[in-house]
């Protein structure tokens, strides 16, 4: 049984990922890297080795703007002040990238409000189907229970400015279309009256990813670089500069709200 | 700088000339390069920054003892392996620890599972009925699905003596409660599973027992480990990747492909040498 599984994993292993046969050829998802999927941009033949679906050129601009429109180059951002400290303290670029990279597995930004949002419609969307409620009681039974509804709790003052682009992006394709992208203004409405709070743009990447097909993994894994393109300009830009001198503090700019100094021995 | 760097940990006070050098820093109040660095030993002065207080002597006695069945994790341990795959091909430093963490860090024989399995033996602890069932968010997250119950060996059939030993060692202090309510359970906990108890279940009791919380321990897990993931990856750095396992003879394709063989390029290179 479970003892069984591994002895039979030790003699042979076998995988549906690809194989390198070195000095003959690489398969990559069944197919020859360099012979069936060369000519791909390397943005297409990553989601490729997501979903394993090849996608339309219109989809492809969509998923492309998609990155492009939230790699911000300012060092004040989380992930991009972790690569900028890390230039700053000389690492390597990789050791850099990969410091704020791993912040994106975040609770408040990138992976967690983007799969779990994903998740959430594609639930609502199964209870829409099955017609045992609205969407006005899924999402009213939602704020009695003070459950957090990821994608939304901008306040309404406050407007994601990455939204108007994404949506006059879509509209000039003919692609503000899908379910899950109306369903996200649907839901927007409903808790703009009752809330005050307004959609960010993890309601529109997530509803479109949606209506694209993916599921939670595939969403997760292709929005691992989301935020990438922001960080090498920091990274550079802070090589510029003298070595530890990004962003300095002073004791001053401290707040301390401790405990006094007190003695080691003296305490339990 | 209008906004202040919130701290209740870290004090620091300068003289007047650079208010970027410290002359003196406090953690929780201590001294550090004046009295901690006298009086206090490693163990203390962890416990102190996770978990915000000085350990009682038996807390950081088990603490010490839990820190050697840490220190490594062994060989064929996965998050080893990934520190192993990086040291062979002579990566950096923190790279081998980047990909310990990163193997180390999930829901089996990591630290998410260290925290799952704290919390179902806190959810048991003194029941008359145990109840080993664990509660999936409404919307899924970044974490994948939980495959086999936290604490436990999907992959044996008995618990190795190894997990004896070390409840034995660590549940000698009276602060050792949960750790003691394991040896009782044991036998009852693995009919209820299904599953022979793992040295994750046993690591998990010890934090609970070290009164510390699930983030606590999680942070304590992957912090102990390291060491070990450090050995292995040098000497496998030294040893050379000739020698380093590359499983050409266990690994194959599902279905089976169609091989097509790289083009032919040598009379472009004889132009390239012989041409103009």
């Amino acid at each position: 049984m479970a003892l069984n599984d591994l002895e039979g994993l030790h003699s042979q292993y076998k995988t549906n990922a690809g194989l390198a046969y070195l000095s003959e050829c690489s398969i990559f998802r069944n197919k020859d890297l360099h012979h069936d999927l060369g000519e791909l941009s390397w943005f297409e033949f990553n989601l490729f080795g997501i979903t394993g679906k090849k996608y339309s050129p219109v989809e492809l601009e969509i998923l492309n703007f998609i990155w492009v429109s939230t790699s911000y180059a300012d060092i004040r951002i989380w992930p991009n002040r972790i690569a900028a400290l890390a230039s700053s303290a000389r690492t390597t670029p990789i050791l850099s990238m990969v410091g704020g990279i791993a912040s994106c597995d975040a609770e408040l930004f990138v992976a967690k409000p983007l799969v779990s949002c994903l998740s959430m419609y594609l639930s609502i969307g199964k209870k829409l189907e099955n017609n045992s409620s609205s969407l006005n009681e899924i999402i009213e039974e939602k704020l009695i229970h003070k459950k957090t509804i990821f994608g939304f709790g901008r306040p309404i003052t406050s407007t994601d400015e990455r939204v108007p682009h994404l949506i006059t992006f879509l509209h000039k394709r003919n692609m503000d279309n899908g379910k899950y992208f109306k369903m996200a203004f649907k839901i927007e409405a409903i808790l703009k009256e009752k809330k005050q709070i307004q959609m960010n743009i993890a309601a529109l990447y997530a509803a479109i990813c949606a209506d694209f097909g993916f599921n939670e993994v595939e969403m997760n894994l292709f929005v691992s670089l989301l935020v990438y393109a922001g960080m090498p300009p920091c990274y550079l830009d802070t090589l510029e500069k003298p070595a530890g001198t990004l962003l300095p503090i002073k004791a001053n700019d401290i707040k301390y709200t401790g405990i006094k100094p007190r003695a080691w021995t003296s305490t339990k | 700088m209008s906004q202040k760097l919130e701290t209740a940990i870290w004090k620091e006070i300068t003289n007047n000339e650079n208010e970027f050098q410290a002359e003196k820093s406090f953690c929780y109040g201590y001294d550090v390069y004046n009295d901690l660095i006298k009086n206090a030993n490693w163990i203390d002065y962890l416990y102190l920054l996770i978990s915000g207080t000085k350990p009682t002597d038996e807390q950081s006695s088990l603490l010490e003892k839990l820190s050697i069945i840490l220190a490594n994790p062994g060989i064929r341990d996965l998050s080893v392996r990934g520190a192993m795959n990086a040291g062979v091909g002579k990566a950096p430093t923190a790279s081998v620890l980047i990909a310990a963490l990163s193997v180390g860090s999930g829901q089996y024989s990591g630290a998410r599972e260290v925290s799952l399995s704290m919390q179902l033996w806190l959810q048991n602890y003194n029941m008359p009925i145990f109840d080993l069932s664990i509660k999936s968010p409404e919307e899924k997250d970044i974490w994948p699905e939980i495959d086999h119950l936290p604490g436990f060996d999907p992959h044996a059939i008995n618990s190795s003596i190894i997990i004896d030993n070390c409840l034995e060692q660590l549940s000698q202090y009276q602060i050792s409660l949960h750790l003691n309510w394991l040896i009782q359970s044991k036998t009852t906990l693995e009919k209820v599973a299904n599953q022979p108890l793992s040295l994750i279940g046993v690591i998990s009791a010890a934090f609970c027992d070290l009164s510390l919380t699930t983030q606590q321990s999680e942070f304590l897990y992957l912090i102990l480990r390291l060491p070990g993931a450090a050995a292995h990856a040098m000497e496998q750095e030294k040893l050379g990747w000739r020698k380093f396992p590359f499983f050409a003879d266990t690994v194959s394709l599902e279905k089976q492909p169609e091989k097509k063989s790289p083009p032919d390029v040598n009379h472009l290179i004889e132009g390239y040498i012989h041409g103009t």
